[in-house]
């Protein structure tokens, strides 16, 4: 347990050090900071302008976050050989992914919580009070980070960074377009309808986390749902992670 | 090196007025239209965000492509078929534009699809009494606009007395003020200000037309008799970009 932690602490050290990171975060703020303008020419529905480019800014930059520390997780170590390092003291190689998974989601989401600040000090002074709902929907958002570092993590053990983040970005799309895929199904036959639906049961359905056009609406949330969206992303982030235990513990480092 | 940064920097200022100026020549390219269905696919999700994204493009167009506005708002409602103000701004704007039937189509969706707002309504209630002169359905939507949740108490009012206190004109009056005081929106203000600029305009004409007939015992045969007559200086102009004229002792605009 204890050199679980010492990898988390370890990884998220070494992510929040990448200069880089700091130019993405100081984006996300001007962003951010920028709809206060962005709702002036709305007219009218300044707070709804500001809910949804708020939200949106959180997402997009998250996932800009997320792709881009975690692309590298494990392809890094593995080429500069630092796995032989750490795997000759008593670490297993379940603990390192453990270790990189828990540092990296650590980083992500201290990241997002620093733009859910300032999109909550955005909302407050421009009248709209404390966005409560908002805090569940950067929750949600969270979870579904998790996911994709655990699916990232899985293409890095076996392919370069670059292949890693256009995988996850196909993943992500298909994630977010599910439904239109299962109507597509709906209106096939044959082969093509059982690999539509085989694809819509197995791929992570990245809509149950997207709760922000609620949220921008101030439709009242379904606990139930929330607890099912908490479910299914343990569930699928334990599956993904059991697969790249597996291919970890048969990779010739 | 001075010379040479001065030289560079003063040449991007030129070259950019120079361009502005260039494009200002040009005519103006009428705003591609993505379809909705195609920016879903896009968006990751964030179909809200698309929604208010295409809002803000709209409001932007819409001067120098009114005939895209119709298109563009629909893109808007169906992106998000719940964000309000868009059926609402449709509903008073897009006749003013000549999009009679488009305007009462989306604003009917509008009460459908989108969250409770009494603006639906209650401006489709106005579009239907002074555009389309229709006081069935105006009544009908004035009633639903009170009824709305959280509907204002001037909008309530106004609505609760349609069709029972005053004169057409009076209650033209009362609607656009309640317009203009409710909304928040410049253009909406405009608009509510620019009617009843036109109706005070009517008002005066008619007081002036009453007086020159106490005086000479007839009604005037043109407006320019009431300058003659001395009761008016000029003939005021309309916001509407209307021209009034008289006809029998009315005043009538064409």
């Amino acid at each position: 347990m204890n050199t679980l932690f010492v990898i988390a602490k370890n990884t998220f050290q070494q992510a929040i050090r990448d200069k880089i990171l700091y130019g993405i975060i100081l984006f996300a703020f001007l962003f951010i900071g920028s709809t206060i303008i962005l709702s002036s020419l709305a007219i009218e529905e300044n707070i709804f302008i500001i809910r949804t480019f708020g939200l949106a800014g959180i997402y997009v930059f998250g996932l800009i976050i997320t792709i881009f520390l975690g692309a590298s997780l494990i392809y890094e170590e593995v080429e500069k050989r630092t796995t032989y390092i750490m795997l000759a003291k008593p670490v297993t190689r379940t603990s390192l992914l453990i270790g990189k998974f828990l540092g990296l989601l650590s980083a992500v989401a201290l990241t997002t919580l620093m733009m859910a600040i300032a999109y909550i000090a955005v909302i407050y002074s421009s009248g709209g009070g404390i966005d409560y709902p908002a805090i569940i929907a950067v929750g949600l958002q969270i979870m579904e980070m998790a996911l994709l570092i655990t699916i990232l993590m899985l293409f890095s053990i076996f392919t370069t960074p670059l292949a890693s983040t256009i995988y996850t970005i196909i993943i992500l799309y298909i994630g977010h377009l599910l439904s239109l895929i299962l109507e597509y199904a709906s209106k096939t036959g044959g082969i093509a309808k059982t690999v539509l639906i085989t694809i819509y049961y197995l791929a992570p359905n990245l809509e149950k986390f997207n709760i922000r056009n609620l949220v921008a609406h101030n439709i009242p949330l379904s606990w139930q749902e929330v607890t099912f969206s908490l479910g299914y992303a343990l569930i699928y982030i334990a599956f993904i992670f059991y697969i790249t235990r597996l291919v970890f513990n048969r990779k010739d480092l | 090196m001075a010379l040479f940064f001065s030289f560079c920097l003063s040449s991007i200022i030129f070259l950019q007025y120079y361009y502005d100026l260039q494009k200002k020549e040009k005519p103006l390219i009428e705003p591609t239209i993505i379809p909705a269905k195609a920016i879903k696919i896009a968006d990751l999700g964030l179909h809200s965000f698309a929604s208010a994204f295409m809002w803000l493009y709209t409001i932007q167009k819409m001067a120098d492509s009114p005939t895209k506005l119709p298109e563009l708002i629909e893109t808007v409602n169906e992106l998000d078929p719940k964000f309000s103000y868009p059926y609402a701004f449709s509903a008073l704007l897009l006749p003013a534009f000549g999009f009679d039937k488009e305007a009462v189509k989306i604003a009917k969706r509008g009460i459908e699809s989108a969250d409770p707002d009494w603006r639906i309504p209650y401006y489709l209630a106005t579009a239907y009494h002074i555009f389309f002169k229709d006081r069935k359905n105006a009544a009908f939507y004035f009633d639903l606009a009170a009824r709305t949740p959280n509907a204002d108490e001037v909008a309530k009012r106004v609505a609760s007395r349609y069709g029972l206190l005053g004169t057409t004109r009076e209650q033209t009056k009362a609607i656009w003020q309640s317009i203009y005081d409710t909304s928040e929106d410049e253009i909406i203000k405009e608009r509510a200000e620019n009617y009843l600029v036109h109706i005070e305009i009517l008002e005066l004409l008619e007081k002036a037309v009453l007086i020159y007939k106490q005086k000479f015992g007839t009604d005037p045969l043109k407006l320019e008799d009431l300058i003659t007559a001395k009761i008016i200086r000029e003939i005021p102009s309309s916001p509407l970009e209307l021209n009034f004229y008289t006809e029998n002792g009315r005043i009538l605009v064409h």
